[in-house]
């Protein structure tokens, strides 16, 4: 059944009107283009014919050219994609890194070293005595002797606790300061394992400690104290 | 009826099983392929497109495609179907391809105008065959493959399903539905379909 067929009457339903529109007739001169189109296709694709391509020593040279570009694009591809995961990666992480914690310690032992040397005078209690004379004596100890391990706000003390360990002499200190004053008020001293202490400094101490800062600056003259023997 | 017996005289069957062979043997596997095919393919597009320029077109896409396609081809359970499907929807990209091309073509403030003209230059039949291609570029893909494989290649719905790798309840889904849209876009040329009534 063709269109021309058809009676106006009875319409043919949807597959009879596909069939007879679209009829299979494929003329021989459209076949034979196609054909030849299916064999340039495979002639193409044999590796022969790239061979052949090949052994023509300009194509070869500009083919290497195209295949080391290709590979420089797609090792740049990846770093950039790995730099992009590293970024998001530190994004996700929340918290300051290894690196960026660091620098916040170093700030706050220069920060106290800064503040203890401007003092003009400190007097603590017990046995921290004999180890500080004076502040430039704690501020050395703070600067060259000893290492920011960990800082802390503690709110019972209402204080910034520092933590430093003296490789030294294998001991901790635990400096509670005063958070207007930036000076520490309380020095404890404990010794790690492997330390060999004198005998009286054997349980290590807990020293309450005042200051008297110079006439004129603009930091507390003194902390108030509270003292706790150990 | 995309069935040419003079395709299967010369293909005792081709392994594209296994994708560790060479790439040389692997190619000579999809020439074997394409030529044993080549018939049910040429006319399959033939069919849809109807013009000699487009079906190159779609017969180069949709032999790019395959060659892409080999691996999963290899592992298809009807590569015969895989392959009529792959020509189907060129064919439609084609038409569809075609369809966008005439209308930048037609001025937006005289479109129908110019529409009619067109249309009234055409003979009866170039003008049903005219909205009947661009009823088939409007369908979506797989129910246009669905259909077309369904009333030009009577082919079963288990056919059509291992050709789309869907169930053969989606493949009638995809039938129905195609068959729907197009009588509802060309209800001034065909009546409801008494098949589908009955299903």
């Amino acid at each position: 059944m063709t269109m021309t067929e058809r009676t106006p009457g009875s319409p043919p339903d949807v597959d009879t009107l596909l069939r007879t529109t679209l009829p299979n007739d494929l003329p021989p001169d459209v076949e034979t283009r196609l054909r030849n189109r299916i064999e340039r296709f495979l002639v193409d694709r044999r590796s022969g014919a790239r061979n052949g391509l090949a052994a023509v020593p300009w194509f070869a040279s500009v083919s290497a050219w195209a295949d080391a570009w290709r590979t420089v694009r797609v090792l740049r591809v990846a770093a950039s994609a790995a730099l992009v995961v590293c970024g998001i990666a530190l994004h996700t992480v929340g918290r300051p890194g290894v690196f960026a914690a660091s620098m916040l310690r170093m700030n706050e032992s220069v920060t106290l070293w800064e503040t203890v040397r401007r003092a003009s005078s400190m007097r603590c209690t017990g046995v921290a005595q004999d180890e500080f004379a004076s502040p430039a004596d704690l501020a050395n100890s703070v600067y060259r002797h000893w290492v920011l391990v960990d800082s802390a706000f503690v709110p019972t003390e209402a204080a910034t606790v520092l933590t430093f360990q003296s490789p030294g002499e294998r001991a901790q200190y635990k400096l509670v300061v005063d958070p207007s004053s930036r000076l520490p008020r309380r020095i404890v001293k404990t010794w790690l394992s492997g330390a060999t202490p004198r005998d009286h400094l054997a349980k290590g101490y807990d020293a309450s400690c005042t200051w008297e800062m110079p006439a004129g600056d603009d930091e507390p003259s003194a902390t108030e104290i509270s003292r706790t023997g150990r | 009826m995309l069935e040419n017996p003079g395709d299967a005289a010369a293909c005792g069957g081709y392994d594209l099983v296994s994708e560790t062979v060479p790439e040389s043997d692997r190619e000579a596997d999809f020439a074997r392929l394409v030529l044993c095919q080549q018939g049910r393919m040429l006319r399959s597009i033939w069919r849809v497109v109807r013009d000699p320029d487009l079906a190159e077109d779609a017969l180069q896409n949709a032999l790019t495609i395959l060659w892409r396609k080999l691996p999963a081809l290899a592992r298809h359970p009807n590569p015969e179907a895989f392959v009529l499907r792959v020509c189907l929807n060129a064919a439609c990209d084609q038409l569809r391809a075609r369809t966008r091309r005439r209308r930048r073509t037609v001025p937006l403030d005289d479109g129908h105008g110019a529409a009619c003209v067109a249309r009234a230059e055409l003979s009866q039949e170039s003008a049903v065959l005219e909205e009947v291609r661009e009823a088939i570029s409007r369908l979506r893909r797989r129910e246009a493959t669905a259909i077309l494989l369904r009333a030009l290649g009577d082919e079963s719905y288990q056919t059509i399903a291992r050709s789309l790798g869907c169930s053969e309840v989606t493949a009638r889904v995809h039938v129905l539905h195609a068959r729907e849209k197009l009588q509802r876009w060309l209800s001034h040329l065909c009546r409801p379909s008494r098949k589908e009534a009955s299903s």
